[in-house]
């Protein structure tokens, strides 16, 4: 219980118009990317990799990962981020804020979402009337997570 | 227990294990050589274990070492002879010792080896008594006299320690009979005196021991030890002693050149070789710069700044070279396995098998290491299991007993080879024909068209085992497919002979290092792709090739009057084509060649191999990527992951 009066910050990002939110600490980074190589025999939501500094780093179609649409490949915006002990890129269409939370303010998704995509969040909170949907970064490329949505579809 | 720092569970564990392989291998030669100089060995390293043990408040660890070390010291001193039951139980207190280990490094409860202790002191008490007083010859002595141990340390600050040494020398004269003297007098003349000195001494009485003690302490540059006997000494301790003592030196002497290096890790040395890799790219990139300067401008500006390149370039190129070495380890790293895996299995299969191996010295990358290890301990398996035989089935057809196993290594033409060859009962033939036949590889008429080297060949095809028990050893399922398929993750080739009643000899070929490897940059789909230069065997002009279109349009292109399967690489890898495909680059897929076609051949080049990372890692079409001169990013083609037809 102590836990939930925590402050954390948090990323605002859009996607097709929907806002949706990472937690800092899994952000390294955001980068404008023009020339993201696509890799034959990838999984469709993976959109390429790219040259990060002298390391490759895969990109993911977080569109297509979530299933709400597609990311054109020339000139995106990836937010770099920390899976685990992995860096993966996520493309957003544009970010939003930097902004501090406190932890009471994210609640269940319930039934506002499919189980399917309910998977993927950790919950939702709401920034100036908005809502926004709190991904949980160790869950998104969960294999679990994303076969049973690729079944979905 | 007391709380290790992480640098001093390290240390501890880095000791440790030193210490652990130490008493494991020693005790496998000491079983096998019956040498008893090795049990001095044997002993210190128990000790060791047993003090570092204790001083980290180890107890239990303290206790189980001190228990095999009490055990060791019997047949130190002659009271035990060294027997397979002795060699099981002290291997036994090995592997406890080296799981408490692991589990401390990697911060789990230890195991408790208070069971195993009790074995221990249970084998110790039981039989010391039996045999004690066997081989003790009496020295003489006369009443009073005693014989003592000198250890003399002698500082490193000391500039002249062989003058030094021969100053105790003298000094230790005066007051007794030197018994023994390590490093003998010759050496210490001869200037060649180490930092330690032993000698054993015989006095008339412990006032001249302690009065010879006193003047030695007087040298500032000395420190001494003492042991003292008053009575008879048991022969045997006498020359063990000797030997422990020689070998003490040799150790101390070894000391000062192990100093010398340091201990990186591994994540250090991967950081350190990637950004080697950066610089590799950004050479190539600074090249280009020049060389476009120089197109341009002719004042004498881009010649200057064509000889820094070239520097930089040669230095870059060092640094690589020099860094790619440090990943380099010893293949005994792999083969100081061997001898306890030998023993076990031929000990469970029923087998007499003497085990020799050569070259481990021998280096490779350690990132192929692994991969190694996992494919000998395969053929290690299956040349005992298979190969050698019973040693009576052995002595009826004039074989010696004890089966001959031969593992070696040695380096040739950039590649290691690792060659494992036994004198079994080799492979016949014919029962591969039959079984091929059985199984539905091959048909009747096909198997007798294979000459016996091309149905030895069989044995790599995935599913097939040729013998029809399934025994423990080497499980079923996996056979020489799995072996080969490893080989070949790591760029390596396996190569299989055997002759019937004379044996088996498997060759490995691996490539030296994994990080840097020369590709083949082939242009498909306007995209460029590198391909290793391990699996290309040839470049060819599709337009002058003779391509034949078989069956439903599958395309054949006769090399030499060989049919090699024809298939275009961007359909192979599922990349849109537009551009007629002039070019084709042979190919060698598992055991066979192929043409895959291409728009264009780039050029060769010296590749670093970067991981795709997460979630890419599985991918099995690719090995990584690389960056390439301009920044730009090639896949790496794995050939061997990519199906033959579409």
């Amino acid at each position: 219980m102590e836990q939930k009066q925590k402050e954390r910050h948090i990323v605002v990002f859009r996607l097709n118009g929907t806002m949706f939110a990472l937690d800092i600490q899994n952000v390294q980074e955001i980068v404008k990317q023009s020339d993201i190589v696509s890799v034959p025999g990838a999984p469709p939501f993976i959109l390429g990799i790219v040259n990060l500094r002298g390391r490759i780093m895969a990109v993911v179609d977080t569109k297509r990962l979530l299933g709400i649409g597609e990311t054109a490949a020339n000139k995106v915006l990836v937010m770099v981020a920390q899976i685990g002990e992995h860096l993966v890129g996520f493309t957003v269409d544009e970010v939003e804020q930097v902004t501090r939370i406190s932890s009471d303010m994210v609640e269940p998704v319930s039934d506002l979402v499919s189980p399917e995509e309910g998977r993927r969040l950790e919950g939702v909170l709401k920034l100036e009337g908005k809502l926004v949907l709190l991904l949980d970064a160790d869950r998104l490329l969960d294999e679990e997570v994303i076969s049973a949505s690729l079944s979905q579809t | 227990m007391v709380e290790l720092s992480p640098d001093e569970l390290e240390l501890f564990v880095s000791e440790a294990e030193e210490n652990i392989n130490g008493l494991e291998n020693g005790l496998l030669r000491l079983e096998q050589e019956g040498n008893p100089s090795l049990v001095a060995e044997l002993f210190r390293n128990a000790h060791t274990i047993k003090g570092s043990a204790g001083a980290a408040g180890l107890t239990e660890m303290s206790q189980l070492a001190h228990a095999m070390e009490n055990l060791l010291d019997q047949v130190r001193n002659g009271e035990r002879k060294i027997e397979s039951d002795l060699v099981d139980a002290l291997l036994e207190g090995v592997d406890m010792l080296r799981a408490m280990v692991i589990s401390l490094s990697q911060n789990e409860p230890l195991p408790d080896p208070s069971q195993l202790i009790n074995q221990l002191k249970f084998i110790a008490d039981q039989k010391s008594s039996e045999i004690v007083s066997e081989t003790s010859v009496e020295t003489n002595l006369a009443s009073g006299e005693i014989i003592a141990t000198l250890n003399i340390f002698i500082k490193p600050e000391c500039p002249m320690p062989s003058a030094r040494s021969f100053q105790a020398y003298l000094t230790m004269s005066r007051y007794g009979e030197i018994v023994h003297l390590e490093p003998p007098l010759s050496e210490i003349q001869a200037g060649r005196a180490k930092y330690r000195l032993v000698a054993q001494l015989k006095l008339s009485d412990e006032a001249q021991l302690s009065r010879l003690e006193q003047e030695l302490v007087r040298f500032e540059d000395l420190v001494v030890e003492i042991q003292k006997r008053k009575d008879g000494l048991k022969f045997s301790e006498i020359v063990t002693a000797q030997k422990e003592a020689q070998k003490e030196v040799e150790t101390t002497t070894n000391l000062t050149t192990e100093l010398q290096s340091v201990r990186v890790s591994i994540e250090q040395m991967d950081a350190l070789l990637n950004l080697v890799g950066e610089l590799v790219i950004e050479r190539a990139r600074l090249e280009r710069g020049v060389r476009k300067i120089a197109e341009l401008n002719h004042n004498g500006v881009a010649e200057e700044l064509q000889g820094v390149t070239e520097r930089v370039s040669r230095i870059v190129g060092q640094l690589q070279e020099s860094l790619t070495r440090t990943r380099m380890v010893p293949l005994s790293v792999v083969f100081g396995r061997f001898p306890r895996l030998v023993r076990e299995l031929a000990k469970n299969m029923g087998k007499k098998v003497q085990l020799s191996i050569e070259g481990e010295d021998t280096e490779i990358d350690r990132a192929l290491v692994e991969k190694l290890n996992e494919c000998l301990v395969h053929l290690v398996r299956n040349a005992i299991d298979h190969g050698i035989e019973s040693p009576e089935e052995r002595v009826a057809m004039g074989k010696p007993a004890e089966g001959l196993l031969e593992i070696s290594a040695s380096q040739s033409e950039g590649s290691v080879i690792v060659v494992v060859r036994d004198d079994g009962r080799g492979v016949d033939p014919k029962k591969i024909r039959r079984k091929a036949i059985e199984r539905g590889l091959l048909t009747e008429e096909q198997a007798a068209n294979l000459s016996d080297d091309e149905a030895l060949q069989l044995i790599f095809r995935s599913g097939f085992s040729t013998k029809e028990e399934v025994s423990e050893v080497s499980g079923r399922g996996v056979g020489m497919d799995a072996v080969k398929a490893a080989m070949e993750q790591i760029g390596g080739t396996i190569d299989f002979q055997s002759q019937v009643g004379e044996g088996t000899t498997i060759t490995l070929r691996l490539p030296l290092t994994l990080a840097i490897i020369p590709a083949l940059l082939v242009r498909i789909g306007g995209r460029l792709f590198a391909l290793p230069m391990h699996s290309v065997t040839e470049v060819l002009d599709l337009t002058r090739s003779d391509i034949q279109v078989i069956g439903r349009g599958e395309k054949v292109l006769m090399l030499r009057g060989n049919p090699l399967p024809l298939c275009s690489l961007s359909h192979l890898l599922g990349v849109p084509n537009g551009v007629l495909e002039k070019t084709a680059v042979i190919v060698k897929q598992r055991e066979r060649l192929m043409a895959v076609s291409v728009e264009a051949v780039e050029g060769k080049e010296e590749i670093v191999i970067k991981p795709l990372g997460y979630p890419l890692h599985n991918l099995r079409s690719f090995i990584g990527a690389t960056i390439l001169g301009d920044g730009s990013i090639a896949l790496i083609v794995d050939l061997n992951g990519i199906a033959l037809r579409r």
